[in-house]
């Protein structure tokens, strides 16, 4: 019982990638907390957004756009570390390059479940 | 030469990337302008007085790409000389050199962290601002070449120094050998000594004259005037700081120029020719042992009270592999590196087992224009304006060409 509730109150540590934001902060000193939240906000109004773009591209098969859309979400997590969002953008990325697009969909559903999790947990840091 | 605020312009279109970096340059100290599309960014630099110190630019922006921004910057007089780091988030080689080919100078990843961008930052700059300050103020008449360890390479940068100052400007250059007890100079260009130095060391100053020291010189087909190394133990012994007292002027004036293989060993001897040297290079190869020792030897002349500028870090690659990146040993020495010898260590080898200098055995390498650039770095400001009359069209294609490398 105990492991569940363990791994369940943990889901997003797979995710986020704590050392990125832990980096900058301590980088920041007595900004750490406000360049944090600032990035955090950032990242909460872009990434809905982008997500809509990406949904879009795939009804549209826009492969041209897709990839800039996956790419550019890509950096933005990555750079505040939601590497569960930036992993599954390369896998895109993979699926692009070699041509399986129609295995596209069901790595774009996963963004979009990682996304949901993440956002609240992100959320309460604000 | 003191430096105000650097100023360090970026352009991101990833609003996150854009405030994370600019956060952390403006904890740096830096001054920051920012832009989130490359051509609002290039109409801006455009109208600025003063261009900023580097410029740090994504790859894939909308309207205009990394590349073409850097394609633009570097066709104009006005930016062409400012460093650029390219952001990406995915660097594969193919990336690298499409950036290189267009003129960036380093590639950042976009996960890139704090330390590492610092880092890389600062390090840029400070190569920026040693090549700002190069070519007018390195001018020397006597150049120490020296390394606190041993197998990096100082005999060959003496040497083929000494080559490339004489072949440049159709003119003598003396070579000393003082890596006493080797002799290594003499072996690489094939000469033997016939006397040193050692012979003079209880002559009065009144009696030695420049015929005396002139007879020593063993004189290599190139230009080189070879002043051998004293190898004998009681050659040695006989060699003191007064000996170096007694010969360097006449030795120094013996030709425009002077190169000094020092050797490897901080002696009072070494001392005594390091302190009289216009400038010293200190030799260096990428491994923990020879950056150490830089290290030392920097720490020892600051301690001596030599100018920073006198002493000069020359990184060369003597090994396929290198343990270090430039950056990174200019960082742990606080000393940007003036110039980089690229690997060839076949012809290297080749050089010396046949007692001709490397010049001669591979004069188009990268390594021989490296060697060349850094004799034409040191010579230039003094021996280009003699040479505006009467000079050789083959002289002046390469000097053109030395000339294009460094501006």
């Amino acid at each position: 019982m105990f492991t569940l509730l363990e791994v369940k109150t943990d889901f997003c540590s797979e995710y986020i990638d704590e050392s990125v934001m832990q980096e900058i902060k301590d980088f920041m000193g007595e900004e750490g907390e406000s360049t944090i939240r600032e990035l955090i906000a950032i990242y909460l109004a872009n990434t809905p957004p982008m997500i809509a773009r990406i949904k879009n591209d795939l009804l549209e098969n826009d492969l041209e756009s897709l990839k800039a859309h996956i790419h550019s979400l890509k950096g933005s997590s990555a750079s505040v570390g939601i590497v569960g969002i930036s992993k599954t953008c390369k896998m895109i990325e993979e699926l692009i390059k070699i041509g399986k697009i129609d295995e596209i969909s069901k790595q774009f559903e996963q963004i979009e479940s990682i996304y949901a999790q993440v956002e609240m947990d992100l959320r309460e840091r604000l | 030469m003191t430096h105000e605020k650097d100023h360090i312009l970026i352009v991101e279109d990833s609003e996150i990337t854009l405030y994370k970096v600019k956060a952390v340059l403006i904890r740096l100290g830096y001054d920051v302008t920012a832009f989130d599309n490359p051509i609002k960014a290039m109409e801006w630099i455009k109208t600025v007085i003063e261009v900023p110190d580097l410029i740090i630019s994504d790859v894939s922006m909308p309207g205009m790409d990394g590349y073409e921004f850097i394609h633009q910057l570097k066709n104009d007089e006005k930016t062409k000389d400012i460093p650029i780091i390219l952001l990406t988030s995915h660097v594969d080689i193919r990336d690298k050199i499409q950036g290189l080919e267009a003129g960036a100078d380093d590639y950042l990843g976009k996960t890139v962290g704090v330390a590492e961008l610092e880092l890389r930052v600062k390090a840029l700059l400070a190569r920026k601002h040693a090549d700002d300050s190069t070519i007018t103020e390195i001018s020397a008449r006597s150049i120490s070449v020296f390394s606190l360890r041993g197998g990096v390479g100082v005999s060959s940068i003496a040497v083929n120094l000494a080559e490339a100052i004489s072949k440049l400007w159709g003119i003598e250059t003396c070579l000393w050998d003082m890596a006493m007890g080797v002799g290594q100079c003499a072996l690489m260009m094939n000469l033997k000594p016939v006397s040193t130095i050692a012979s003079i060391s209880d002559w009065a100053e009144a009696t030695l004259d420049d015929s005396t020291l002139s007879n020593m010189l063993l004189r290599h087909s190139s230009g080189v005037l070879l002043m051998p190394a004293p190898v004998s133990i009681e050659e040695l012994e006989l060699v003191t700081t007064r000996t170096i007292d007694l010969a360097w002027s006449g030795v120094a004036s013996l030709a425009p120029y002077l190169v000094i293989d020092t050797g490897s060993h901080l002696t009072d001897q070494t001392l005594a020719i390091l302190e009289r040297s216009d400038i010293i290079l200190l030799v260096i190869s990428p491994d923990l042992a020879s950056v150490n020792a830089a290290y030392q030897a920097i720490k020892v002349f600051n301690d001596i009270g030599f100018p920073p500028g006198k002493v000069q870090v020359i990184l060369n690659q003597i090994s396929p592999v290198a343990s270090f990146t430039r950056e990174q040993i200019s960082e742990s020495l606080k000393k940007s590196i003036l110039v980089e010898i690229p690997y060839d260590g076949k012809n290297m080898i080749k050089a010396i087992n046949q007692g001709t200098p490397y010049l001669e055995i591979a004069p188009k390498s990268d390594t021989s224009m490296a060697i060349a650039a850094l004799a034409y770095r040191i010579s230039s400001s003094q021996m280009e304006p003699k040479m505006a009359d009467h000079s050789e069209p083959t002289l002046d294609l390469i000097r053109k060409q030395l000339r294009g490398k460094l501006s």
